[in-house]
Order: C-alpha cells, then structure tokens, then sequence
C-alpha cells in the first residue's frame, strides 16, 4: 500500500510520461496521406498510412530516399501538397540508398528505399536430390504439423503423434483437428496468449504486489484479452467488450464494485461507457495516472490495438487546427511536437472522460466532467473521422471506428502471423499477411480462431 | 563467410578451449584472427533449404517437452542451488521467455543469445540426471534396457537406450548412423569403459540439446 | 493472474540479502586464471542511462533563484539547496536537511559525489533533438546518426573490443538497448543484452553447480559428439545456412567454450556463499574473488537489480569480457527499504519534477560512484601495475532523454514537468579536462548555451548537439570516424 501514497501524496500536475510526444517537425505531416494515395496497394499502406521513416531517418533529417524526393520536387519545381506523387514517380528508378534495388522495387516489396540496411531477395528454389526429412521450398505438411503443436499447444509432437500424422489420410484435417484442440488447451490460454498481451497491457508487478491490490487488477485485463481471442467470440470484443470476466472464467455484466473510494480492483466503468480493454481500470490507471489530457492512454490503444505506434512516427494522420494544446503543456510552443501531437491530442480527447488517479468516483470510472474544458472547446478524431459528443459517449465510438478498420484486423492478423513466425514476416510473406488481414471480417467473421486456421495454411507457415 | 564472422570477434584476452570440437579449426578459435580462405562447406547431399526461417522453441515448450519425454515432473527439472528455476527464473531470458511483471520486459528476445546453449546444457543435463536418478531407483521409465549394476553398457543395450532417447526427445527414429555414433559414449576418450548411469545421462543430454529440439 | 515467478524471486532475494552479513573470506579465494596481456590503448566505456529524461539544471548546472530575475519561475532552488565543494569549479543541488517523497526519505548523493570525484567530472551542455522517448534515448547513443547510425556501445566496441568474448553488454530497457543503424558493424561488435545481472554467471558455465554429473570430460565428449551428429543431421544440414542455428551453433561451439574455460561463472559470481539460502559450497561454486569489494561498493546489488549491473559493469570489464557496458535505472519503482527507484524513473518528474529529479540524480550518482571507487582501486593487469589503473582508461558516460521544461509555478517545489529539449550531460573521466562546465546556462530562462570544441569557451547563442557529445566521447577514447568534432579543449593531451 505505501506506493499509493507515493503517487497520491504528491500532487499532481503534469501529464504522464511517454513515447508521445513528437519528433522533430518538417512541417509535412500530409506526407504519409499523399504517399498512400501515389501507393495504396503498396505493403507500407496496407491497414495503415506509411511511417515517417519512408522518407526521414528521424523527422525533420531526411534519409536518401527522402532526399531524392525532395530534391525531385525541388528540380521539376513542383508543389509537395499537389506534386508529391509526380516526385515519386521521378525517383522510382533510381536506388536511393544503394543497396541493389530501385525504390520502386522495394516500395512493391515492402522495404525501405531510403535504408541500406532493409532490403530483401527472394531465396532460390532449392535444388538437388530429394530432401529426406523436408519437403523444402513446398507446403510441408509435417512440418507445419510440428510448427502449430509447438505455437499452440506448447509442446512437439511425439513420437507416436508423427508416426499417426505421416500415416494419415488427410493430414490436412488432422492438422486442423490438433490446432482446434491446441486453441482450447491450458498452454494457449495460459500462457500463449497472455504472453501476446504482455505488450499491450503492460503490468507492473509493483502496482499489484503479490495479491496487494493498490491500484487496480491487471487480472481482468489478461482474461479478457483471452476470452476475446478464443472460441466463437468476436475478437473485436477487444475494443468493444461491455462485460468482463472474472477469476472463474464467468462473464460479469455490469459495474463491478471495488475497494474503498477509488474503487480498486473493480471496474467501475458504466457499462456503456465500456469498450473493451481500452477502459479498464488498469489500462486507464496506469495511463493515465494523473493526466488532465490522457495522451498515453490514447496513444497506448493506437499502438496496441491498431497496430500504429506514433513513437515510431506510424499513423500520423494530423488534424486540422491540432493541437490546440488544451491543457497548456506546451505541446503548440515548440516545432518538435507539434509534428505528432496534431494527430496524438485528437485521438486522446475521448479518453479525458475516465479518471486516472485521486479524481472523486474511482480509478477507471467514467467522469464526463473530469477535463477543465468545454466538449465544444475540442474535436476527437480517430482515423480521420470526428468522434462526436465523447462527453456523453465517452470512448465507445473511437472504439466502434477502430474495431472496424483495416487497421484493427490488420494488426491482429499481424500480431498472430508474427508470433507464429517468430519474427514479422517477410516481403515474400506480406501477400499471406494481406489474405488473412483481409478475410477476418468476411472469412472469419472476426473470429481469432478462424483467421489461425487460415494461418495454418499459409505457405509462410509451413514452406521449409 | 562464417569462419571469418568467428574469428572477428575471437578472443585472445580470455584462455580459449580448446578441448570441444567447434566444427571450426583450433586456429580459428585461438587467434582472433580472420581466416581469409574460407572454402565454404561441401555441397549438400539433398536439397536444403533456401528460406532457412527456423522458429526457436521458447521455454515453455522446451519444458513441456522435456516434461513429457522424460516423464519428469517440473519439480524435477533444473533448479540453481537446488532452489531458483532455471527455466522460470535464472535462465528465463536466454531460454526465449520474457518477465512482464518485474522486469518490464513485454516482449522475449527475438533470437537466442550467446548464453543460450549454456542454458540449454544446464536444462538438459538436470533433465536427464532426474531421470536416470529414477529410473535407477525405481522402475525404469526411459532406461529399461540398460543394467545398472553393470560395469559397462553392452551395444544391444545403448543402441535401445539411444533410439528410445530418439523418439522420447527428438520424435523420430534417430539413423543407424547417428545410433552408432552416440553409442561410442559407452566408452571415455581413452577407450574405458563408461557406466551405464552415465551412459544414460550422457546420451540423454546429448540428444536433447541436439540444434531440432529447439529450432522448428 | 498468476506470477509464477514472484515467489522465487523474492525467497532468492531475501536469502541474498542476508548474505551481505558474512561476506566474507570464502569471497576472498583467488581462482583467477592467468591472463594475457591487456592491449596498453584499450579503453573502457561505461554507459548509465538516466532513464526518463535526467535535467542537468537539477543536478550539476543549478541556478541559484537570486543570480536570476526569473528566479521565482524558472527551475531554480534557494541559496542553501545549491552547494559547491571546496576547490571545485562545480556545483550541485543539495539538500542539508532530510526531504521526503511520498512519505520516503531521499538520500542525496549528488554532492558526496562531486566531492569524491569532481576532478574529473564535465558537465558538458547540449540541446537534443527529440522530446519522444525512444527516439531520444537512441540517438544519446548514436549521436544522432553522427557515425553512421553506429551506437557508441558498439563503435568502442570496434575500437577497443578486439579480442573479447563480449565486447559491448546492454542492461538497459528501451530506446537504450536498441541496436543502432550502421550495418557494418560486425555482430561481434552487437551488444549482447543482459537482462538479469545478479545471476548471469550461472549462465557461463554449462555444467558447474549441477550436482550428480558424469565427469567433465565425459560431458565434453558428449559435446562432441553430439555437435557432429547435429551438423551431419538432416535437420543440421537442411537448415545448416538458417542464421538462427548458425549463431546458436557459433555461440555454442566457441564462446560457451571459451567462457568456461576462463571460469566466468566463478569471477561473475558477485554473491557470497550463505549456507541454507545461497548454497555456493554445496554447489562446488565459489563467489568472485573480487566478490568482497563489489558487495562494498553496491551494498543493495541482491535487492537492486540497478546495482547488480553496476558490479557486473565491473567485472566483465576487469576480467577482460567487455569494454563497452550500458546499464539504467528500471522504469519500474522499486521500494526496497524506501523508495529506491521512482516509478517511471526520472519521467515520474511528470508528477513531481523537483524530488523525483533529486531522488533520481542520487541514484544514478550512486551507482556511478560504487563503478567509479572500483575503477579506481583495480588495475589494468594484475601482473603488471605499472599499467595503471582501470580508471585512467575509462570514462562514465550519463546518458539521457532530453531536459525538463524550465520553468515552474511561482517559488512551487511541487509541480510537474514535460519534456523539453534543452539540457546538458554529464561526463567523468580522467581521460578529460575535468571540474568544468562546458557552455553556460542563460539564467534568465533556464536554457543551456553551447561553447567552442577548440578553446571550451562558452558561447551563448550556440547550441551543441547529441552529435558533439558523441563526438566528446569517442574523442576522448580515441575513436575516429568521419564527421568526428574534435573536442580538444575537453579531452586531456588532445
């Protein structure tokens, strides 16, 4: 208990910390939109607006590529808002950075034409003899049977199990068989998947020591996450979950009472002020913390959840008139953060809604007073798109326009893909990335355990 | 390309070993010099592959494994000074997991580290000492064939031993040749004979930190 | 959810604790196997990230309220919180009396330390170029892409690594540990992560502290053997060009080997033999004969995973394993007797900019001294004194984010603040032209100014950048690149 006082001891002034606030400027923040209009059907575009690192090492400093780009614009004096796509198409010959591949190449690949280091050559068929123990360079049944026992049920195959697979009929239906069971077994469900949330809920032993809950209960947040992503559940349940689960594994409708005041370890969240993890008392406890302007909190759900970490300069889609700097922290004094935060502030508005730490109704709860300004006074925008009244709506419509873009059901495609792999997939792998990011809606009907089922199929999961 | 990658960073400071067989020359190893002739390795007898994307075997599933194939129970696994996990704790790191809760670390290592094979000979000899410990005392579960009241392990007996170790850890049968090669540890360098107890240990540890039990 | 960790985690730390107790002689027992001789250029770098953005107003670089007619509002302290040693041209914030931060005592140890070590410490200022975490903390490592997007970690570790099992080591979280940008650099020269210093010499040695085991060179033949049927496997030859296996392959026939040839598990053993909780003897396992005086040096390293990688810092650098460590305070708090380690380190300035700077300044200070005492009272080659000492080949490099916003409410010790470029580093060696400031701070707005490379003299109106104190560093450890900016004034015979 002695780190609550800490925190609510001392008084509370500033907003949290993070990965938020901006990179240096180039005043160009349209750059990623303009990009993906010359390049929609290109890998960089696919669920997301390319990353300010296609151009820029680090904004404003530009990479090779970038300097091309520019120096094409400079040389056709042309007009970036209206010529950048001429400049690319001036550029798209030339390699940039060197290393073997025109940039448009590595545009259509996926890489980065303005890095050395990031290119790509598609390996060879193999040759030769046949391989006793791999079909290499084809679909490997075996193989990808050993691949998905390890990935879900967290174990080989035994001895006995190959002997049975290699014998059967129609390995194909008994590799979905195994990966229907694997999906329900203690491993995915205890350890798997909450591995897969680690990053996403981000727990601190220290603010739930051993039992001790001061704060709030990262519990229900790795449930949650789990129940979302397993059986014939829709995964966007994520971000638009309105109950909670509780130690037994139960559905729990409604406020959930907790401790004291500040309501620890409940979630005192109105039901329909709820969406899914992003509202959580942990999530927004410690997130927000003491924020008036809870731009961690907005900016951990845009990373988490839609995939567009804006540290990385990913997903700057800057707001007209942003930031307004609303809680005067500065944010429009200087050049450097104005870059991330016309896109960062809009999407945080929303969240300003819920209490973090010491605000009267407890941790998590929805406070549509809680900001010292005006609802008229600010505009929420998620992915370009206004979000309304959030001062009666709290979160719920940034959560109904992200559960439902191509960026949340990319990012969910990318997160299983990635973890199968153990690595993010390569340029000859982003076509199956696509396929299953594509098919989540229609296809799977957004459920997890269908798109891995399609997973399962892919080349990039079982070619050797 | 590889001999030289190993000897860019060879280590004259530190007393270089010199009694494990790298698969690279001893000058190699020794001068932390670069090797310019580098021949490359012999051609493939088949077809190999060209997209070489292994997975690593995290903790979890190495430990499942080990579990299962050695019909351990986790208390039997390895435990540093008999009293911190290795594969929870100690060496959690280097063998692919992660600690959210007290570390801060959200995400496990993408690949292993330099320490990693240490970890895993330190998981695998634990393992197979358990084992052998029961199987000893009790009725054995892995090592039926082997007498260990005997002096020495006789061919039937650690070839079964061996290719039952095969399928247990690696699920497949191991190839006469590769038989026939663990079964040379029934015997020391100078030609004596091993005990079956160490015989089991050995051959156990030796299949199990094979380069497929945590590559996939 | 279930922690299944947390039970060991604490048992073993409270068992290590109470070793401190009878450190003693069984940590005096020398096992150390000779060495070659270490190269008469090689230097040492020694990385602490002041994790969350450190401001050098709040440390070195104090602004007495009265020198200022802003005082009142800018970050500035009275006149009994700034204190000065005697002799020295430095200056720090101090507290004589006992403060508090939430209910905590905080010991301060900036001035203990400019006392100790002032001589060879230069503040040295700089206005970075990122307010983002993650951006900012990799570039205080490659100066801003100034060598090719090279880390400082591994250009030292070029420069001075040859011959090392681990040239550069990286304890750090975040934006620190992240590998820089140059793809030159060989792996070799990568830093190798570290994530739990207290234990990692347990995995140095693939067979010591097992109990029940066959012979060692019994083991060693199965190593053999077993590395022979794996390359001539059809899953080693199929995959034999997969980079995973191949560095696993490398990692495990050559430097595993070589690391427990030299006994590292012995000399990185930094705990004490305590019967019952930490059972070294048992376990035919020995502390590190410097074991004694690093347990001096950082009293909490078995319940302070910052102090842990302090002497760990220490000894990969005095038994020839590196020349290039990175180590930071967690983002996470540690209470442990008192606050040690706020949470969110020093960006819990946020919430409280004045104590949390002070408590957190304290820390990394006393992590530098312990590394720095130890430094000092080792040298070079244990055959050969006339070496020297470690010290006189090193330098501390404290790293950070970026500065805090410069300004406060009216005479307030109690708000919060943001992120602000404008700030300065702190360096210590005897490698440089120590007990100085180089640039200035504007008094009027709390704002930090540049100086000449060539003459040190302060020039308001300039700013240095992440590029120049890279430059500082690699200058004064003798690593040349282009684009370097010589810093004669600060590095000593330049």
């Amino acid at each position: 208990m002695r780190l609550l006082s800490v925190l609510v001891v001392v008084t509370a002034t500033g907003v949290l910390p993070s990965a938020l606030f901006a990179p240096a400027a180039l005043a160009k923040p349209v750059g990623p939109r303009l990009a993906c209009a010359h390049y929609p059907d290109a890998p960089m575009c696919r669920g997301a607006v390319v990353a300010c690192t296609q151009c820029h090492t680090a904004p404003p400093e530009l990479n090779s590529y970038g300097s091309d780009v520019f120096a094409a614009l400079e040389a056709g004096n042309l007009v970036y808002e209206d010529d950048l796509g001429t400049a690319l198409l001036n550029v798209e010959g030339d390699d940039s950075d060197g290393d073997g591949l025109t940039n448009l190449e590595e545009i259509l690949l996926g890489t980065r034409p303005g890095d050395a280091s990031s290119f790509f050559s598609a390996p060879a068929p193999p040759s030769g003899a046949p391989n006793p123990g791999f079909d290499v360079g084809t679909y490997d049944e075996a193989f990808a049977f050993r691949r998905l026992l390890i990935d879900y049920c967290g174990r080989s195959p035994t001895f006995e199990e190959r002997e049975a697979f290699a014998a059967a009929i129609d390995q194909r239906a008994l590799r979905h068989a195994a990966l229907d069971a694997c999906l329900t077994s203690s491993y995915w469900t205890g350890e798997g998947l909450p591995r897969l949330a680690d990053k996403r809920i981000r727990p601190l032993q220290a603010i739930n020591i051993d039992g001790v809950i001061p704060l709030a209960d990262y519990g229900w947040d790795y449930r949650l996450f789990v129940h979302a992503l397993t059986g014939d559940r829709d995964a966007r349940d994520l971000l638009l979950a309105t109950y909670h689960i509780d130690a037994a594994g139960l559905v729990v409708e409604g406020v959930i009472t907790g401790d004291g005041d500040d309501q620890v370890g409940g979630q005192p969240a109105l039901v329909d002020k709820r969406a899914g993890m992003i509202t959580t008392q942990w999530f927004l406890m410690v997130h927000t913390m003491f924020s008036e302007l809870p731009r961690t909190t907005a900016a951990q759900a845009y990373r988490a959840y839609l995939g567009q970490d804006i540290a990385r300069s990913e997903g700057l889609l800057p707001v007209e008139g942003e930031p307004k700097d609303i809680d005067d922290k500065g944010v429009d004094d200087q050049e450097t953060c104005i870059y991330c935060h016309a896109t960062l502030d809009p999407l945080s508005y929303a969240f300003a809604h819920y209490n973090g730490i010491g605000d009267s109704g407890g941790i998590g709860a929805y406070n549509a007073n809680r900001p010292s300004w005006q609802p008229s006074e600010v505009e929420a925008v998620l992915l370009d798109v206004p979000l309304g009244d959030t001062a009666a709506a709290g979160v719920t419509q940034w959560a109904q326009i992200a559960a439902n873009s191509p960026q949340f059901r990319q990012n969910l495609a990318s997160m299983f893909l990635t973890h199968a792999l153990g690595r993010a997939p390569l340029p000859d792998e982003l076509d199956d990335l696509q396929a299953l990011a594509e098919g989540f809606d229609d296809v799977d009907d957004h459920r997890a355990v269908r798109l891995l089922h399609r997973l399962i199929d892919t080349n990039a999961f079982g070619v050797p | 390309m590889l001999v030289v990658a190993l000897a860019a960073a060879g280590c004259p400071e530190l007393s270089p070993a010199g009694d494990v067989d790298s698969g690279v020359p001893d000058d190699v190893i020794d001068s932390g010099v670069a090797d310019e002739v580098d021949a490359g390795p012999p051609p493939p007898p088949f077809a190999i592959s060209t997209r070489n994307r292994l997975a690593w075997k995290r903790q979890r599933a190495l430990e499942n494994d080990l579990l299962i194939a050695l019909a351990l129970e986790k208390a039997d696994l390895c435990n540093e000074l008999g009293l911190y996990s290795c594969i929870d704790f100690v060496h959690l790191v280097p063998l692919g997991g992660n600690e959210p809760f007290s570390r801060s670390q959200y995400e496990p290592l993408p690949s292993p580290t330099v320490t990693t094979p240490i970890a895993l000979d330190r998981v695998a000899l634990s393992a197979c000492r358990a084992r052998v410990d029961q199987d000893v005392a009790g009725v054995p579960v892995v090592f039926a064939s082997l007498d260990f009241d005997a002096a020495a392990v006789d061919a039937e007996a650690a070839a079964a031993a061996i290719d039952g170790l095969g399928k247990r850890l690696l699920g497949r049968a191991l190839t006469p040749g590769e038989v026939e090669e663990f079964a040379a540890l029934t015997i020391d360098d100078d030609g004596a004979a091993v005990s079956p107890r160490d015989f089991a240990v050995l051959s156990c540890f030796a299949i199990a930190t094979m380069s497929e039990t945590i590559f996939y | 959810m279930k922690r299944i960790l947390k039970s060991s985690r604490r048992s073993l730390l409270q068992g290590m604790g109470s070793a401190l107790a009878v450190a003693g002689a069984s940590s005096l027992i020398s096992t150390r196997a000779a060495r070659a001789q270490v190269p008469v250029d090689r230097k040492f770098l020694f990385v602490i990230a002041a994790t969350g953005g450190g401001s050098i107003i709040d440390s070195f670089l104090p602004i007495v309220d009265s020198e200022s007619p802003n005082g009142a509002t800018i970050v500035a302290f009275p006149n009994q919180l700034v204190a000065q040693p005697n002799g020295s041209n430095l200056r720090c914030v101090h507290s004589p009396f006992p403060i508090e931060l939430g209910g905590f005592n905080i010991v301060g140890h900036l001035l203990p330390f400019l006392q100790r070590h002032g001589s060879d410490v230069a503040v040295m200022t700089q206005e970075c170029t990122s307010v983002n975490h993650l951006i900012a903390q990799k570039r205080s490592l490659t100066g801003a892409g100034i060598n090719g997007g090279r880390t400082l970690l591994e250009a030292a570790a070029m420069a001075h690594g040859n011959g090392l099992l681990m040239p550069a080591v990286n304890m750090c979280e975040s934006g620190y540990l992240e590998p820089g940008d140059d793809v030159s650099v060989p792996d070799s020269a990568r830093a190798v992560a570290v994530a739990d210093a207290l234990l990692f010499a347990f995995a140095t040695d693939g067979v010591r502290g097992l109990q029940n085991l066959p012979q060692r060179s019994l083991i060693d033949r199965a190593r053999r053997i077993r590395n022979r049927v794996d390359d001539d496997s059809v899953f080693g030859i199929t995959f034999r060009d997969a980079p995973l296996r191949r560095s696993f392959i490398d990692a495990r026939t050559r430097l595993a080997p070589t690391m427990e040839a030299n006994d590292l598990i012995t000399k990185l053993t930094m705990v004490a033999n305590v019967p019952g909780s930490i059972p070294l003897d048992d376990f035919d396992l020995s502390s590190s004969p410097d074991g004694e005086k690093v347990r001096a040096a950082f009293p909490s390293l078995t319940s302070d995973p910052f102090e842990a990688q302090g002497a760990l810092a220490f000894l990969l650098a005095r038994h020839g394993v590196s020349c290039a460590v990175a180590l930071s305070p967690s983002f996470n708090p540690l209470l442990d007797d008192g606050l040690k380690n706020t949470p969110l380190a020093f960006d819990f300035s946020h919430t409280n900019h004045t104590l949390t700077q002070y408590a957190m300044w304290s820390r990394v200070l006393r992590c530098a001294d312990g590394l720095i005492t130890l430094l000092k009272g080792q040298d070079v080659d244990d055959d050969d004194p006339a070496q020297g000492k470690m010290w006189n080949r090193s330098l501390v490099y404290i790293a950070t984010d970026f500065g805090r916003d410069k300004t406060r409410p009216a005479n307030s010790f109690e708000f919060g603040s943001g992120h602000h470029l404008n700030n300065g580093n702190i360096l210590i060696s005897p490698l440089l032209n120590g007990n100085r400031v180089y640039g200035g701070v504007d008094v009027n707005t709390a704002l930090t100014f540049g100086f000449d490379p060539v003459t040190g003299i302060a020039a308001p109106g300039s700013l240095m950048r992440e590029g120049e104190v890279y430059s500082a560093v690699a200058h004064a450890l003798g690593i040349d690149f282009d684009g370097r900016v010589d810093m004669p004034c600060m590095v000593k015979n330049a």
